[in-house]
């Protein structure tokens, strides 16, 4: 895995910013940027170019599916791997959020492995 | 006096003169009994009317179906919202404390065992190392190392995990926040409902309370309230697969 990576790591709760950024931190993944909703982190990517985008989905503001949807049709960031990192745990959001183009999706509480695991696959 | 006065009081009050300058004692009480009795009229019609305002907004709070849905269902599911957040934070101090309690004395041990070797190296360099000593104290030290390796990966795991018990104030804050906004659409929907019996406004209002809209996000799932959530990692796991070929068809 190639450890440059830029990271967005966008959540309302700077707690929840906080361990996921000492997470990535922990996977050698060192260079992270916070936002914390989608109305902030739109801007962020449109004018800086990130590697991984990963999400908080209820979010006052702008949510993480309305900011995802806006990534998949903007044709500079469409292809940018999106980690949604959620309480949501409806089946049809989960359903919902696949079709709009999510690449990889955990349920919170997690773990620091499930994180790792599905990082990895999103970006294999 | 004005032309109202005059017609609405004005007989009954001829007739209490001309009893009085008559000495007619019976026609004289019947005229004082007339004009009490006009007068309560007017407290009654006052106390009917408050009577009517009352009932209306009584009947307004049984019909009224937001205040049904917020005193019925609402309520007892912010209840259930609050009891969930007190276990939560109450699981993560007792994990984040369970954590710190187990490390405590692996760092302890280590500490207590470099103090030690270090006073043992210090005197083993005054000894020289020609003694046989060196070579005990060395295989010592790398039993040491080792062991302090260990105690360090397993520190490094429960602080890690101390971190990830740290979750628990997003979730509940996310809770917390539904709360709030239900007791604020309850503030909202007491303060219109003493108004409108204040006003005598009895009319019923259909307009249903904010339905639930998952595209903003509906929060951690309450066990006992949420209905329709997954059921752990792998559950998203296959749903997503799913949603993505569900996705490739349309």
């Amino acid at each position: 895995m190639k450890k440059d990576l830029r990271f967005l790591v966008v959540d309302d709760f700077s707690t929840m910013r906080r361990i996921i950024k000492n997470l990535l931190h922990d996977l050698g993944y060192a260079n992270v940027q916070e936002a914390d909703d989608g109305k902030t982190a739109l801007p962020m990517l449109q004018a800086e170019s990130f590697d991984v985008l990963i999400t908080d989905w209820n979010m006052p503001g702008m949510p993480g599916l309305d900011l995802l949807k806006a990534v998949r049709s903007d044709p500079k960031l469409a292809k940018i791997p999106v980690l949604m990192l959620t309480a949501e745990a409806k089946r049809e959001q989960i359903v919902e959020a696949a079709k709009a183009g999510v690449n990889g999706y955990v349920i919170k509480p997690f773990t620091a492995q499930v994180l790792a695991e599905k990082l990895e696959k999103i970006l294999a | 006096m004005s032309a109202t006065l005059q017609q609405r009081w004005g007989e009954v009050c001829v007739s209490l003169r001309e009893a009085l300058e008559a000495g007619d004692e019976v026609g004289f009480f019947a005229a004082v009994e007339a004009l009490t009795g006009m007068r309560e009229r007017g407290v009654w019609d006052s106390l009917r009317q408050l009577d009517l305002r009352l009932r209306a907004a009584l009947d307004q709070f049984r019909l009224d179906p937001r205040l049904l849905r917020l005193a019925g269902t609402e309520m007892p599911d912010a209840r259930a919202r609050l009891d969930h957040v007190l276990r939560l934070t109450d699981e993560a101090a007792h994990r984040t404390m369970d954590l710190v309690e187990s490390s405590m004395p692996l760092v302890a041990r280590t500490a207590a065992a470099a103090a030690a070797f270090a006073a043992e190296c210090r005197e083993a360099c005054t000894d020289g190392a020609t003694e046989p000593r060196p070579l005990e104290l060395l295989a010592r030290l790398e039993n040491h190392f080792a062991a302090a390796h260990a105690d360090g990966e397993t520190v490094k795991t429960n602080l890690v995990e101390v971190l990830m018990a740290q979750g628990f104030q997003d979730l509940s804050g996310q809770i917390i926040r539904r709360v709030i906004e239900l007791v604020a659409q309850l503030e909202a929907e007491l303060a219109r409902l003493v108004q409108d019996s204040g006003q005598g406004a009895a009319e019923n209002r259909h307009a249903p309370l904010g339905a639930e809209d998952h595209t903003r996000g509906l929060g951690p799932p309450i066990p006992g309230v949420s209905t329709g959530t997954v059921d752990g990692q792998q559950d998203v796991d296959e749903l997503l697969a799913m949603g993505v070929a569900m996705k490739g068809v349309s």
